[in-house]
């Protein structure tokens, strides 16, 4: 019951930072609305279970994308007298967008979905714990004493349910050419921004 | 203790959130606001990869943790961030050409 009101809060805080950023007509305003959103998903996570990703999205996208957003706003400010902030077809998107949400809603609440049963809540852990090392092959190459009390410390981590361990074990074992791209993608990006946003 | 609250519940604020991220998209005259419309649809896409990551039953084996839901989440994030920097620096270099950040001015290149 706790949880359900608790849900509730931070979903509420979510969807309604949401209406706030589209409803808002200062797009000033409505970046002040998407921080509040914004939080209100990190505590969506956090009723996850996904503690890490709350704490990565308070950092990243309230600390760090909200701030580059307000400074756009405020360099490519210009006076929004009375003039429309939404174009001329903001009724045929809201129909559209109402529609997308109704049906996945729909879709959302009839579809049969195979839930984990509540007692496996640990069965990403036991099915860890079968092959502390994972597939890294470097890992068991090097396996010297040390290594070894590493691995038996992990396992210790692992089995006190840690979700930061078990995130950074994923990333550098099976995920870890993904990691790597989005490392090259981030670089990409920021000398992207730089080159394009000083000529 | 977790199962209290039905997964269909994640995935109708999801839901709600991609829906007004996506009415934001299409109607905002601002192209800053088209850019947080885009953030809200991919904030909306990664509450649904954490809902299925802890709802879900995942095919356990060897070698796999059991987390891709989450590693997800944080691929669509550091994407998010990069796509954030290089838009808002075109918004910002294309305000310095023209003096106007709204979408409809953007017209150079219609044929």
């Amino acid at each position: 019951m706790m949880e359900m009101l608790a849900f509730g809060l931070v979903a509420g805080v979510a969807v309604g930072g949401a209406i706030g950023v589209v409803a808002a007509r200062n797009v000033f305003v409505s970046a002040l609305w998407l921080v509040l959103s914004f939080i209100g998903v990190a505590g969506i996570y956090a009723i996850l279970g996904a503690d890490f990703l709350a704490a990565t999205q308070v950092l990243i996208y309230v600390g760090a994308i909200s701030v580059l957003i307000l400074f756009a706003v405020m360099l490519t400010h210009h006076v929004m007298g009375d003039e429309r902030s939404n174009n001329r077809q903001a009724f045929l998107a809201f129909i559209v967008s109402s529609s997308v949400v109704a049906a996945l809603g729909v879709l959302a609440y009839r579809t049969d979905w195979p839930i984990r049963p509540a007692d496996a809540g640990g069965s990403v852990v036991t099915a860890m714990r079968g092959d502390p090392a994972g597939s890294s092959a470097a890992s068991a190459a090097a396996q010297t004493g040390a290594s070894t009390a590493l691995t038996s410390t992990v396992d210790l981590a692992l089995n006190q349910d840690s979700n930061v361990v078990r995130l950074g074990q994923a990333l550098m074992t099976e995920h870890l050419l993904s990691f790597e791209i989005i490392s090259l993608v981030l670089l990409v990006a920021l000398i992207g921004a730089i080159v394009i946003a000083r000529d | 203790m977790e199962a209290s609250i039905p997964l269909w519940w994640y995935l109708l604020v999801a839901a709600a959130l991609f829906g007004t991220g996506l009415f934001g998209a299409l109607s905002r005259r601002n192209a800053v606001g088209v850019l947080m419309g885009i953030e809200l649809m991919l904030n909306g896409a990664n509450i649904n990869a954490v809902a299925f990551w802890r709802y879900i039953a995942v095919p356990s084996g060897a070698g796999l943790n059991g987390m891709d839901g989450q590693v997800f989440a944080i691929m669509v994030i550091a994407l998010a961030a990069a796509e954030a920097a290089v838009g808002l620096a075109l918004i910002i270099s294309i305000y310095r050409n023209r003096q106007s950040v709204l979408v409809e001015d953007f017209s150079t290149m219609r044929g």
